[in-house]
């Protein structure tokens, strides 16, 4: 899985070596992210984008003040949460909490054949249905972070990342128990 | 292997990265931003530049002194606002401010800086543009009573009313929206806290 690439740290870097070196290690996990707050697929692609753009600027601003890995991921959801409020997408009311979720949603995408696309799926629809700090967690917990990463970068206390994995935990099994029963 | 790491991997697998934009396409896109919240003080530094004209116009061609002090001292509540709109006008950004601090309190600070301008927008938006009001209002009476010249002149105390009824409703909904403001930070404190 991925995991931070240390040359990142090694030496002072100009604020485009600095974008670059973490644009390449973690574009993938910027799509991933943008799609987890933008379901349209062509507005993700604007979103991802728009995070990149908010990225390279920020390393102006980057003196090692965290991880290059916790800087990228609170530049991502930063610019993620600002397009779905500048959208007026946010509705507060209309998303859930994990602890209102029982199980993993409908996939999005029901045609979906293969299972591990299924899978994936139900995350993303999932995702798209919960408030915008349980949606972090979410995301940055299968982005495999740990649970001190995710409370450094989303700010939530140790506690309440402990309890939202908790519930995650429960949650991502949930498909593994009901294949057992069918069994 | 658990269902977790089951679930990431499948996740993990799932993106893939899109071609890297170019320096100058970063740069473009990051000017567009700019050029936005450049639009939008010019908006708000050009509505207050109409008013002022309007008022100076009509300075010149009124020349009772009283409105003309009433219209200067209304130019000086506007300029006041202006000048306090552009020292509380800039919101934190993601690429300057974002990654220096969690998301949660990148969230809360910007809350914070919009609640106190919503809640404080008695002392620096209505307050300075009162007196010119207040002074406006009563320019007729005042000016018929120095030129000796009170029989015509209408009372105030219509116009000062209005004035205040709208003042009193901006000042509601201002609060109004601190209010909303403050349950959205007090949302954020319990999940700094829990």
């Amino acid at each position: 899985m991925a995991r931070e690439n240390n040359a990142l740290h090694d030496a002072p870097q100009s604020q485009d070596e600095a974008y670059s070196g973490a644009a390449a290690t973690y574009g993938a996990a910027i799509v991933r992210l943008a799609r987890g707050y933008e379901g349209d697929a062509d507005l993700a692609r604007d979103l991802v984008q728009d995070i990149h753009a908010a990225l390279w600027r920020s390393f102006a601003y980057f003196e090692g003040q965290c991880s290059v890995r916790s800087w990228v991921y609170r530049i991502g959801h930063n610019v993620a949460v600002s397009h779905i409020q500048a959208a007026r997408r946010a509705r507060p009311d209309g998303y859930a909490g994990l602890e209102e979720i029982d199980q993993l949603a409908a996939p999005d995408n029901p045609e979906a054949q293969a299972s591990e696309n299924q899978l994936t799926n139900r995350l993303m629809a999932t995702i798209h249905r919960l408030k915008p700090a349980d949606r972090q967690v979410m995301l940055l917990y299968l982005e495999d972070l740990t649970a001190a990463e995710i409370g450094d970068v989303t700010g939530l206390s140790a506690g309440a990342v402990a309890t939202r994995i908790h519930r995650l935990k429960a949650l991502l099994a949930e498909p593994f128990q009901n294949e057992e029963s069918r069994r | 292997m658990s269902p977790e790491d089951h679930a990431r991997i499948s996740w993990q697998n799932e993106g893939t990265a899109m071609p890297l934009p170019s320096i100058e396409e970063l740069n473009d896109r990051a000017d567009r931003f700019r050029r936005k919240i450049r639009r939008r003080n010019l908006v708000e530094y050009t509505a207050g530049a109409i008013i002022i004209a309007f008022f100076a116009v009509l300075m010149v061609l009124l020349p009772l002194p009283a409105m003309r002090t009433g219209l200067l001292t209304a130019i000086v509540g506007v300029c006041v606002v202006l000048w306090q709109l552009h020292k509380r006008g800039a919101p934190l950004t993601p690429p300057e401010h974002g990654g220096q601090i969690p998301l949660l309190e990148f969230q809360r600070r910007e809350l914070v800086r919009q609640r106190d301008a919503l809640d404080s927008i008695f002392s620096w938006y209505l307050l300075p543009l009162v007196p010119g009001m207040l002074l406006v209002h009563s320019a007729p009476l005042i000016d018929g009573w120095m030129l000796g010249q009170m029989d015509g002149a209408d009372s105030p105390l219509s116009g000062i009313a209005l004035g205040m009824l709208i003042f009193g409703a901006v000042y509601w909904l201002n609060k109004r929206g601190a209010h909303k403001l403050q349950g959205r930070i007090s949302e954020i404190d319990a999940l700094r806290a829990g």
